[in-house]
């Protein structure tokens, strides 16, 4: 990243979000286009054809207000609908329904932390606007044949576009207000925002300027990065670029470019002069809306606790780690999740009195045996699952039971699974599969077989390599089924090898 | 096909028993009425829906427009489909590229348009009712050039879903009828809120026939000087129709006046700029790709995406449909939409207030509906602005989503229908009705029917 010291990114975002409603847009089909045939939940009024007529869906209009809010967007007293006219087979009507100059959401802004340098940093990014529009049908181009195939399941999907002031300075800071945003979408429960699989798909504005410069260099757009990773690796190909150019004294060309992330670099797709003419025009089938008449304090009420929010509580008021806090709150069930086995940790006879002690036992068990279960029960992303309403209480005695010394993540393990798997009673069942405790002497001989079972670590850790110890706590560790504390049986074996 | 000079497209329906018919719709009853439908109106019943366009020519819709829905709903039969200006542009039915109607108080004249063959069917007795659309004057000029009462109700009282779209500003649905108390029955039967059409207006239908007093008692009918300043002039017999009607409603208890709308003069401007441009977009659906007319139905046809739409487009559209499609997309693009567009909205506005302005002193306004008895074929079809000019009492109203009936008001001494328009303030259809059906009384010209 040579580059990155001689220019100054400025990354602008355009953001589509796909709102999970259960009805289409304009109409009243099924919107959950997953798994349906092609054309399947289609009718008149997303087919285009003559004489259907386009009705707003009420809750997608609440949820772009929604959205606008949490996104600290004003909200104008009256927005309408415009018509963005253009031919293409995947838009049945010849023209999108979108927003032109009444969009749901004016300038607001946008506040996150990341860690940089080890510090945690306070972003704050400017968003332009969000509006309201339908989404496209799909088109796909079988290998060989002289045609294409439309699908028009999707036309009609409500999408949310947001876009941001030009901001952001570098990749790693615009895919980490994608993840924010995708968050926040999550927290809002109006999108899946899963990147992979097109409910959030953004493109970028980047442009280089030296630093301290006022004016904005000219801009590329770089299309359709439809990952977390495409979008930091395709921005930084496209600064690479950029800055190459004007390293050669060459100026850049504003263009549409897109990624080929098999050749990691940008790619020109349609230069400037391709531009279209939409011909914006308010939509005439759709009278224009008052958001103040939709209830808008209803929705300012509804607006749960925003994750940069959360983030921050969890961090002061439960001693959690940074990166802890960003895993435990990753949704708004996780956030419930975390909360509920709180309370069940801190209640009950073993119950554990230190806050932050009872986090922390939470997280670990959490995001540690709590993760695998789910992988392996649901081989998914554990983030996108409803935790059982057991469960909480469950992680809360079994944090308990850490707290307590009975059990090391290594004993817990193993009997968690078994309870969560088989549905017992947590309590009955930590108590019964116990582990024995390891007197002190035990514990001797046991180190004392694992360096007799080991002579070469033993010699190379004497010999001075430091790692070869490993292999003997390995051993203890094993020959213990756990129940052993690790660093404990490393200072033993250390102490009896010196 | 139809006959050379039919009001339908597609079959002819066998004449009806109108004496059944009619003893149905004395009693406010629309059971076994048989209907004609303008084609653009969608029916799933197994006819095309054309809109009288090649474009549409092989079209059947899948579904029932809301109109078709409760008229069905109300035991109305329909029995056709009737001939239109090609996508409703027009305003003698010349456009239509799918077959010729002809007036049928003379065959040498033109039926008005659009809803020309909607008109004619009325007309000639073949049914009852009919329905057609109303853009611009498209159901009150040919019930004038066809002697029948044509109603236009306020913008946003009848739905519009099913109705193929022109204008959506502008279009509604509207009733052809020989007389106002059918029309007060079929508007009663389509009036009210839709859920699929969101332009439509939840508000209270009244029982328009119980408004039917056969007085206007109470009434102030006011008289816009400015329709009588027309470029052109009013034809002497229509202007003689309107004295006339004047003293027909002092001695019904109304007070007549004049009253000014001083913007009238732009009207059509107005219309032929917004009208264009949501046409223009209304069309872009007719594509060569989903349905319709498409180049690529022709197997050995080979072309570029681009190809499929400029010659699907050339092929299916008429010529006065690809007018206004270019005259839309001018005034809408970029650098332009301030000047045209934009400006032309201003200007709606303008004459909407003129309007309202006219109904703090009157209930209803007296116009002509047409400045001329019906032209012949051929006479203005080289002449878009002539043609245009065919419009210039009934866009106004048009223009402000006013609610507005065409009744006959006799004959100029060819013999040809003169209609007269009363115009009524927003949901007002009752009051239009009512002073409709008073004039109405004191003639019989309602009763007459073309030479067979």
């Amino acid at each position: 990243m040579s580059g990155a010291s001689r220019y100054e990114a400025v990354i602008g975002l355009e953001i589509h979000v796909q709102l999970r409603t259960k009805s289409k847009m304009f109409c009243r089909c099924d919107n959950q286009a997953d798994g349906a045939k092609p054309n399947e939940l289609t009718c008149p009024v997303c087919l285009g054809l003559p004489g259907a007529l386009p009705v707003p869906n009420r809750t997608a209009v609440e949820w772009a207000i929604k959205a606008a809010l949490a996104l600290g967007c004003a909200i104008p007293d009256e927005s309408k609908f415009d018509r963005k006219q253009y031919f293409y087979p995947d838009l049945p009507k010849g023209y999108q329904i979108s927003q032109y100059d009444q969009p749901f959401g004016g300038p607001g802004t946008f506040e996150f932390d990341m860690v940089e340098d080890g510090k945690t940093v306070t972003k704050q990014i400017g968003i332009t606007r969000l509006h309201l529009e339908e989404d496209a049908g799909k088109l796909t181009h079988p290998k060989g044949a002289d045609y294409s195939l439309v699908d028009l399941n999707r036309a009609g999907t409500p999408l949310a576009e947001i876009v941001t002031e030009p901001d952001l300075r570098s990749p790693a800071e615009a895919k980490r207000f994608l993840q924010e945003l995708r968050r926040l979408m999550r927290y809002l429960g109006i999108s899946d925002a899963d990147m992979e699989k097109g409910h959030l798909r953004a493109d970028a504005n980047i442009s280089l300027r030296k630093p301290g410069e006022k004016k904005l260099g000219t801009k590329t757009e770089l299309k359709n990065l439809n990952s977390f990773r495409f979008v930091e690796r395709g921005l930084a190909a496209e600064i690479e670029r950029q800055t190459e150019l004007l390293d050669a004294g060459k100026s850049v060309d504003q263009e549409t470019r897109g990624f080929d992330e098999d050749g990691n670099r940008t790619v020109s797709q349609r230069g400037k002069e391709e531009a279209h003419d939409y011909r914006y025009f308010p939509e005439p089938d759709i009278p224009p809306l008052e958001p103040k008449a939709l209830g808008i304090k209803k929705l300012v009420k509804g607006l749960p606790e925003l994750p940069v929010e959360v983030k921050r509580r969890f961090i002061t008021e439960y001693g959690l780690q940074p990166d802890q806090a960003e895993l435990l709150t990753d949704s708004l069930d996780d956030v419930e999740y975390f909360e509920a086995s709180l309370k069940a940790a801190m209640s009950g006879k073993n119950k554990i009195n230190d806050r932050t002690k009872a986090a922390q036992n939470i997280s670990k068990i959490a995001y540690g045996i709590g993760r695998q279960i789910m992988t392996k029960k649901m081989l998914n992303s554990f983030m996108e699952l409803d935790w059982p309403g057991s469960y909480p209480s469950v992680t809360g005695v079994g944090a308990r039971y850490l707290a307590s010394g009975e059990y090391t993540m290594s004993t817990l393990n193993p009997v968690m699974e078994r309870i969560w798997e088989e549905d017992l009673d947590p309590e009955k069942t930590l108590e019964k599969e116990k582990p024995q405790k390891l007197g002190q002497s035990d514990l001797d001989k046991i180190i004392d077989q694992a360096i007799a079972d080991n002579p070469k670590p033993a010699a190379d850790f004497k010999a001075g390599n430091e790692n070869a110890k490993q292999v003997i706590v390995g051993a203890v560790m094993k020959a213990t089924k756990g129940a052993a504390n690790a660093r404990e049986v490393a200072q033993l074996v250390e102490k009896k090898l010196s | 096909m139809a006959d050379a000079a039919s009001p339908y497209l597609g079959t002819v329906p066998k004449p009806a028993d109108i004496g059944v018919a009619r003893k149905a719709l004395d009693q406010g009853s629309l059971q076994s009425v048989p209907v004609a439908m303008k084609d653009i109106i969608v029916t799933a019943d197994g006819r095309k829906s054309t809109a009288a366009s090649k474009m549409l020519a092989p079209y059947g819709s899948p579904y029932d427009a809301t109109v078709v829905r409760k008229m069905l709903k109300a035991g109305a039969e329909v029995v056709g489909k009737t001939n239109l200006d090609e996508f409703a542009m027009g305003a003698s039915t010349e456009n239509s590229a799918l077959g010729k109607t002809v007036n049928p108080w003379d065959p040498e004249r033109v039926p008005g348009g659009s809803s020309g063959g909607s008109a004619a069917a009325v007309a000639s007795r073949s049914v009852p009712v009919a329905l057609g659309t109303d853009t611009g004057g498209s159901v009150r000029q040919p019930a004038a050039f066809c002697g029948v009462v044509g109603l236009k109700p306020t913008y946003g009282r009848v739905s519009r879903y099913g109705l193929i779209a022109m204008a959506s500003s502008l279009d509604q649905a509207g009733t052809f009828t020989t007389t106002v108390a059918d029309a007060a029955t079929v508007l009663g039967t389509i009036a009210g809120p839709d859920p699929l059409d969101a332009t439509s207006v939840d508000r209270e239908v009244p029982d328009y026939r119980k408004a039917l007093t056969g007085d206007v008692k109470g009434l102030t009918v006011g008289i816009p000087k400015e329709y009588f300043e027309v470029e052109g002039g009013v034809q002497l017999e229509i202007g003689e129709a309107i004295e006339q009607a004047k003293g027909d409603l002092r001695k019904a208890g109304a007070k007549v006046v004049d009253v000014s709308l001083p913007h009238t003069k732009y009207a059509v401007s107005v219309y032929y700029l917004v009208m264009p441009a949501e046409a223009s977009s209304n069309l872009a659906r007719y594509d060569g790709i989903r349905y319709g007319h498409s180049v690529e139905r022709d197997a050995d046809w080979q072309g570029s995406l681009e190809d499929v739409y400029f010659q699907s487009r050339a092929q299916g559209f008429g010529p006065e449909v690809q007018r206004r499609i270019m005259l839309g997309t001018y005034a809408l693009s970029a650098g332009y939409y301030d000047a045209y567009y934009k400006k032309a909205m201003q200007v709606r506005t303008l004459v909407t207030r003129d309007f309202e302005q006219a109904f703090e002193k009157v209930d209803l306004l007296l116009t002509p509906t047409t400045p001329t008895t019906a032209f012949k074929f051929e006479e203005k079809a080289d002449d878009p602005l002539a043609m245009y000019l065919a419009d210039i009492f009934t866009v106004p109203a048009s223009l402000a989503g006013l609610p507005a009936v065409s009744v006959p008001a006799g004959f100029d001494k060819q013999n040809l229908p003169i209609g007269l328009q009363l115009i009524g303030k927003h949901w007002g259809e009752a009051t239009v009705l009512r002073a409709a059906h008073a004039y109405e009384q004191r003639h019989d010209w309602h009763t007459k029917e073309p030479p067979r």
